[in-house]
Formats: C-alpha cells, structure tokens, sequence
C-alpha cells in the first residue's frame, strides 16, 4: 500500500473545502486546509504538499499571489498546482505571468464534478 | 435795198434758226447785217428826203418834175411797206426766236430741274448754274419779246406813213391844180418825211441799238450757248455716265428690288424673329432675374450651409482632425484642441504623426505604418482602432496621455486618396467603464458559480452514493435539482462568455488540436441526448485532416453549441448527419444537418443575434437562452471563419444545415488593430 499523497487545499469557501476534503478522503488522498493564500503559502512551503488546489478569489491574499510566492521558492517551483476556481480567466488578470506562473491545470469548479476532479488528481499524481 | 438778200437772209435765219442752236449766232450776224442794212436804209432814206427837197425845189421850177417825184414817191411808199411788211415778219421771225427761245429756256429749267433731281447732291452747283441760265435766258427772251413788240410799233407806224404816202401820191395824182396845195403839203410832207427820216433814223439807230444788243445777247447767248454746248457736254458725260449710272443703277435698282424683296422677306422674318426674341430677351430677361435670385440665394443658402457644415464639423463632440493626401493637418476641430490640449494653429500643415503624438501603453511612439491615418492613406480602407486589443494613447501638449479610440476615413475622389478624417475620443471613461465590467464578470462568475457548485458537488455526491445509496425517489428528486442547476451554471456560462467576448476579455489560447478526436468527444458528450431521443445520427471526416492550429476551448464550444442545437431541434426519430471536411487546402469545413423543425423564412436573419429565439422552437424547448449561436459566431469570427446555414423552417420540417468554415493554421487576430 502506497503512503497516501498529501493534497493542500487552498480555498476560502468553508462548503467548497468540506465537500474536496470528503471526496480526497474517499479516494484515500490526505488533506491540508488553508482559509487563504497567506495560509496556504505558509502550509504549502512548511509541509510541502503533492499538489496544491489552489482558489484564486480570497481574503488576505488572492490566488495569484500566492502562486507566485509558491513559485519563488525552490520546492515551490515544481509542485502541481491545479487553480480550482469560478473565475473566469482573463487576460488582464493574469496578464503576461501566466507563463511564468505555471500552474499545472485551470478548473472552473462549477464545470467540473468532485469525481473528476479526484480522478484529475489521481493522474497528475501518477505521472 | 435788196428784197431778194434781205428775204432770203430772213429765210436762211429762219431755216438756220430752225436747225440748231449752233446756228443761232449765223442768225444773229445775219441780224446784224440786217440791222446795218437798216441803218443804210435809213440813212438812204435822209439821203431820199434831201433829194426829195431838191425834188419839190426842182417840182417848183416843174410840174412833171412833180409828176415823176410823185411816181418816186409811190414807189417809194411801195417801197416802204415792203420793208414794213419785211419788218413785220422779222419781229414775227424774232417772235418765234423768243418763243424757241422760251421752250429752250423752259427745257432747259426742266433739265436743269431733271438734273437737280437726278444728281442733287452731286451736281448742286451746277444745277443752280442752269438755274441761272435759265433765268438769264429766261430775260433775254423777254427783252426779245419787248424789241419785238417795239419793231411791232416801228413796223406798224412805218405802214401807217406808207398808208399816207399812198394817200398823198394819190392826191398828188388826182389834180393838177391842187399840185401846189400838194406841193406845200408836200413840203409838209417832206417836212414830215425829214422827221420820218429823223424817226427813221432814230427807228435806225434803236434798231442798230436793239441789232447791237441782239449782238450782246448774241454774244450772251454764245456765252449761254457754249456753256449750254460745255453744260450740254458735261450733261452728256453726265447724262452718259447717268445713263451708265442709270444702267448700273437699273442692275443695282433690280438687284434692289430683288434684294428688297428678300430684304422685306428677310426684315419680316426679322421682324417676326425679332419680335421673338424680344419674347425671348424678355424671357430671358426674366428667367436671368429669376437665375440671378436663385444664384443669389442658392448663395446665401450655400454660405449658410457651408457655416452650418463648419460649424457642425467644428462642434463635433469627438476630436476631429482632417489630413490632405500628404498627411498634413489642414481641419482640426475644437474638441480635437480641448483633447489635445493644443490650438489648431500649432498642428495645421503638420504632418499628423507631429501634429499629434500617439503611442502605445508604455508611452513608446506607434510606428508610422501602424498608425491608423498611415494605414488610412496607403490602403484607402477605414482604419479604425478597438478596445479589443492593445490600446493607444494620443499625448497631450502636457506630455500626460489618454487611452483614444481612433476611426480614420479615406477621403477617396475618382479612386485616389485625397486625405483622411480621423476621430478620436478619449476612452477613459470607457475603459474605467470596461474595468468596471470586468470586475463585475468576475465578481459574478465568482459569486454566482460558488453556490452553483456547493449545490453541484453535494448533489453528486449524494447521487454517486458516496455518503449511502439512495432510493429511486430520493434519486429522483435529487437529479432534478443536479438537472437545473447544471443549467444554471450553463446559463451563467455563457452569460460570461458573453460578457467576455463584448468586453474583448475573451482568452484565445490556439494549440495544435485534433478537431475530429475533439468532435468525438463532443459527440460522446451528446449521446445520451441523442439515444434519448431515438435520433439516427452519422459523423463522418476527411482522413487527410491534420493537426489545426485552435484553441480546443473554443473550438469545442463551437461544435457543442451547433450539435447540441441540432440535437435539441430536431423531431424523435429525426436523422442528423455531421461531417467534418477540407473546404479547401487552408480551411476545415463542419456541416451538421439536421431534419428538425427548421428557422422561419422571416427569422433567418435574427438567428444569430444575442437573446434571440425562434418563434417555432421557444415552446417547445425552454431551456434554451438565446445566446449560443450569437456566441459562436462571434468566436467563429474573431477566429477568421464564417458560420452560415440552410434551413427550411415553418411546415415543412425540411431541417437545417449549418455550416462552420475555420483557418487550419489557427485562429487570426480580428482585422481591427
């Protein structure tokens, strides 16, 4: 039996968080929880996640920048990270770092089912 | 005296006279001699008297002396009254003279008259020559008449003493006794003879007088008559050249008339043509007065309009700015200054990259063949800038800038640019307005989808049976609140992606994508849709379809969007065939065709217009928002495609086919810069 992977779960929305930290369990994934980007920089660069699912709208600090505050670390540099939002993604908001950024994957959670999502995970992980 | 000469001279007068004027001065020398002869007789006759006292002395001393005087005497009373008769001829001989004379003078006052008719203005002067001498002739006639009238009374007396001489010879003869009564009457008589004689003498000298004057008139009438012959000459010459002239003048005369005819045709026609064109000129007169107002007035109405147009052109709430065909600056409006911050007079005649600098975000100048009035003048095609896209900034004279939407017009005359009208205006507002939008697409798509996807996932959850089964009911129940807020969150959806596409936010990412491995997926997607619905479904592809160069989000968004609406529209049991095909070596081309209800013949061209749904399908299904085709055309567009479609709507339920035509080599940036 393998050691459960860890998954960090960015989001500020406490239903949202509940219902990934349920369906991880299910699929025998571990979760960390962080209310915001501040949170989940400070959880990301201390327990080093197998992949962070990050929001982008949150108090504090938004998602964009604590993925480049993730990325300027060394370990941070090659994490997956998957930005699970309802944002639409526009080019003023990500402008031209979005390259730089890296972000593994960009899900609007209101397309996506909690399954295929798990089942998303399960692939990055894999690879 | 001789009777023989004196009548024959009378008779070669009168012939003389009779032939021509020319002979007139052999008459008058004849008269001359005539007269002298007269003088001799006279003096003849005082000679006679003296011989006739010595006669009476020689009587004295004899009768038959006496008797033989008287005999003489007869004959010379005879004698007498011969040359009384010969004298009365001669004065009626000068009467016809002075009457020839009269009917000359008279011709010649009527050629005179004829001639200052004829030739009044060029022969003035000599007509009163003729008048003149016709005057003189006129005189010389009369004082003929009054010599003739005097011999008239010479003659007559001189008969009366030849009566009584007749008479006293008789006595003489009838008695001797009574000789000496006889011969002192005839000392009387001889007395009386004397002063015949003495009369005679006088009668002689008056004679000679009137013989010298008929001499002066002789001459005169030379005089008259060598003028009359030069006058005669020049008159022939005249009368010559008259006739010539008469001859030419005839020609001309008839030339005359004839061209008087024409010329009376030609003057009526004038007349008549005249009279029309008074009605003309009038006309005319009337219609330049008339011109002359409209002129005037079309004038004015022109200089008003012009002021209107410049006014108007001036008061453009936009920047106006207006180029020649070289770029120089030649019309800039007031809102262009007040922009700009510049007067027109520091921008007219510059060329428009000085006159106004533009240039991008970073405040880096746009290059000359990207500038809109550049690009204008080359291509002839309106430029225009958009707010999808990178912005410009026009900079003012204070060296701060402002975001500037620009439209550059071609002026374009018989094919050649002549210049360019550029308007501009500022889009500050817009763009905070934009930012606004934005924003509140995020907001919305942040704020609305949350819920949505609480709902979502737990409802899944509890479907998938992750938390316990469920019994069919519960089921049930449960999938319908799945069902609707799956649409909730596809209406909002595409409320974003239009909201996105309006604003320009729309994110294109193009990639290397398998369109068919994409249409299958889609097609998988729809399956149970179409299972649903018992329709007889077909896709079929080219097998030389590579790679093309599209965002696979969008791209599946436009093959979803135009299946799903077949799937939707279209009968149970109906039939739909997709393909998906080369239309040339550059563009794929997707057809999906359909047996469904079809679009209204009089609703085809609202098909694609946003919120827009056809009459014969909104009651039949009521999920639909109006929105997917307008998406899709917009997304085929921007990507450089075209989407078109046949369909045969109303009763017939024909179907319809769509159709979407891409660029393989990726989505091209719209035209607009």
């Amino acid at each position: 039996m393998q050691t459960p992977k860890t998954i960090l779960i960015i989001e500020d929305e406490k239903s949202l968080r509940d219902a990934i930290v349920d369906i991880l369990r299910l699929k025998n994934f571990l979760s960390l929880e962080a209310k915001n980007g501040r949170e989940g920089v400070e959880l990301a660069l201390s327990k080093h996640p197998d992949l962070i699912l990050l929001d982008l709208i949150m108090p504090e600090m938004d998602g964009i920048i604590a993925l480049k505050n993730i990325r300027e670390d060394a370990w941070g540099k090659k994490v997956p990270i998957i930005i699970l939002t309802n944002l639409s993604a526009t080019n003023e908001q990500f402008g031209d770092d979005k390259a730089t950024l890296k972000a593994t994957h960009y899900l609007i959670k209101s397309d996506w089912k909690l399954h295929d999502i798990a089942k998303k995970i399960e692939e990055i992980l894999e690879t | 005296m001789n009777k023989k000469t004196i009548i024959s001279a009378s008779d070669d007068i009168i012939l003389n006279l009779k032939v021509s004027a020319k002979e007139k001065e052999i008459v008058r020398r004849k008269l001359a001699v005539t007269a002298e002869r007269l003088a001799a007789t006279a003096v003849k006759l005082a000679i006679t008297a003296k011989e006739r006292e010595s006669v009476r002395i020689k009587l004295a001393v004899t009768a038959e002396e006496k008797e033989h005087v008287r005999l003489k005497l007869v004959v010379t009373a005879e004698k007498l009254a011969v040359i009384a008769e010969k004298l009365a001829v001669t004065a009626e001989e000068k009467e016809s003279v002075r009457r020839k004379l009269a009917v000359t003078a008279a011709k010649l006052a009527v050629t005179a008259a004829k001639l200052s008719a004829t030739t009044e203005e060029k022969e003035s002067v000599r007509r009163k020559k003729l008048v003149a001498t016709a005057a003189k002739l006129a005189v010389t006639a009369e004082k003929l008449a009054a010599t003739a009238k005097e011999k008239e009374s010479v003659r007559r007396k001189l008969a009366v003493t030849a009566a009584k001489l007749a008479v006293t010879a008789e006595k003489l003869a009838a008695t001797a006794k009574e000789k000496e009564i006889v011969r002192r009457k005839l000392v009387v008589t001889a007395e009386k003879l004397v002063v015949t004689a003495a009369k005679l003498a006088v009668t002689a000298e008056k004679l000679a007088a009137t013989a010298a004057k008929l001499a002066v008139t002789a001459k005169e009438k030379e005089i008259v008559r060598r003028k009359l012959a030069a006058t005669a000459k020049e008159k022939e010459s005249v009368r010559r050249k008259l006739v010539v002239t008469a001859k030419e003048k005839e020609s001309v005369r008839r030339k005359l008339v004839v061209t008087a005819k024409e010329k009376e045709s030609v003057r009526r026609k004038l007349v008549v043509t005249a009279a029309k064109l008074a009605v003309t000129a009038a006309k005319l007169k009337k219609s330049y007065e008339t011109l002359e107002k409209k002129v005037l007035e079309r004038t004015k109405s022109l200089e008003m309009s012009r002021a209107k147009e410049e006014a108007v052109l001036l008061s453009i709430g936009d920047g106006l700015l207006v180029t020649n065909e070289k770029g120089n600056v030649i019309i800039i409006n007031k809102t262009a200054e007040k922009l700009l911050g510049i007067k027109s007079k520091e921008a007219m005649g510059k060329v428009f990259s000085e006159a106004v600098l533009l240039v991008d975000e970073k405040g880096v100048p746009i290059p000359s063949e990207k500038h809109p009035v550049r690009m204008a003048l080359v291509s002839g095609i309106t430029t225009a800038t958009t707010i999808v896209g990178s912005t410009y900034y026009n900079v003012r004279k204070d060296k701060t800038k402002f975001p500037v939407a620009i439209m550059v017009t071609p002026v374009i005359l018989d094919g050649k640019v002549i210049g360019t009208i550029e308007v501009f205006r500022d889009i500050t507002a817009e763009r905070e307005i934009d930012k606004a939008k934005t924003e509140f697409v995020s907001l919305a798509s942040h704020q609305l989808r949350t819920p949505l996807s609480t709902v979502n996932w737990y409802a899944e959850m509890l479907l998938a049976g992750d938390v316990g089964e469920l019994n069919e009911k519960q089921k049930k129940y449960l999938d319908e609140v799945y069902r609707s807020n799956q649409r909730m969150v596809e209406l909002v959806n595409a409320l974003l992606d239009v909201a996105s596409l309006e604003i320009g936010t729309f994110v294109v990412e193009p990639e290397p994508t398998d369109i068919i491995e994409l249409a299958q997926s889609v097609i998988d997607e729809q399956k149970p849709q179409i299972e649903a619905k018992k329709i007889v479904f077909s896709f079929s592809f080219g097998k030389n379809i590579s790679l093309m160069q599209a965002d696979p989000k969008l791209l599946r968004m436009i093959v979803q969007n135009i299946l799903s609406n077949a799937v939707k529209y279209t009968h149970e049991g109906g039939k739909i065939d997709m393909s998906i095909s080369l239309a040339d070596k550059n563009n794929i081309l997707l057809k999906v065709d359909d047996t469904g209800y079809g679009i209204p013949q009089n609703q085809q061209d609202k098909i694609f217009t946003k919120l827009f749904r056809a009459d014969n399908v909104r009651d039949k299904d009521t999920d639909g928002t109006g929105l997917g085709l307008y998406i899709v055309k917009s997304v085929v567009e921007n990507s450089g495609g075209k989407i078109w479609f046949k369909s045969v709507g109303g009763e017939e339920n024909k179907g319809t086919t769509f159709y979407v035509s891409l660029p393989l080599d990726g989505a091209k940036k719209p035209a607009n810069i």
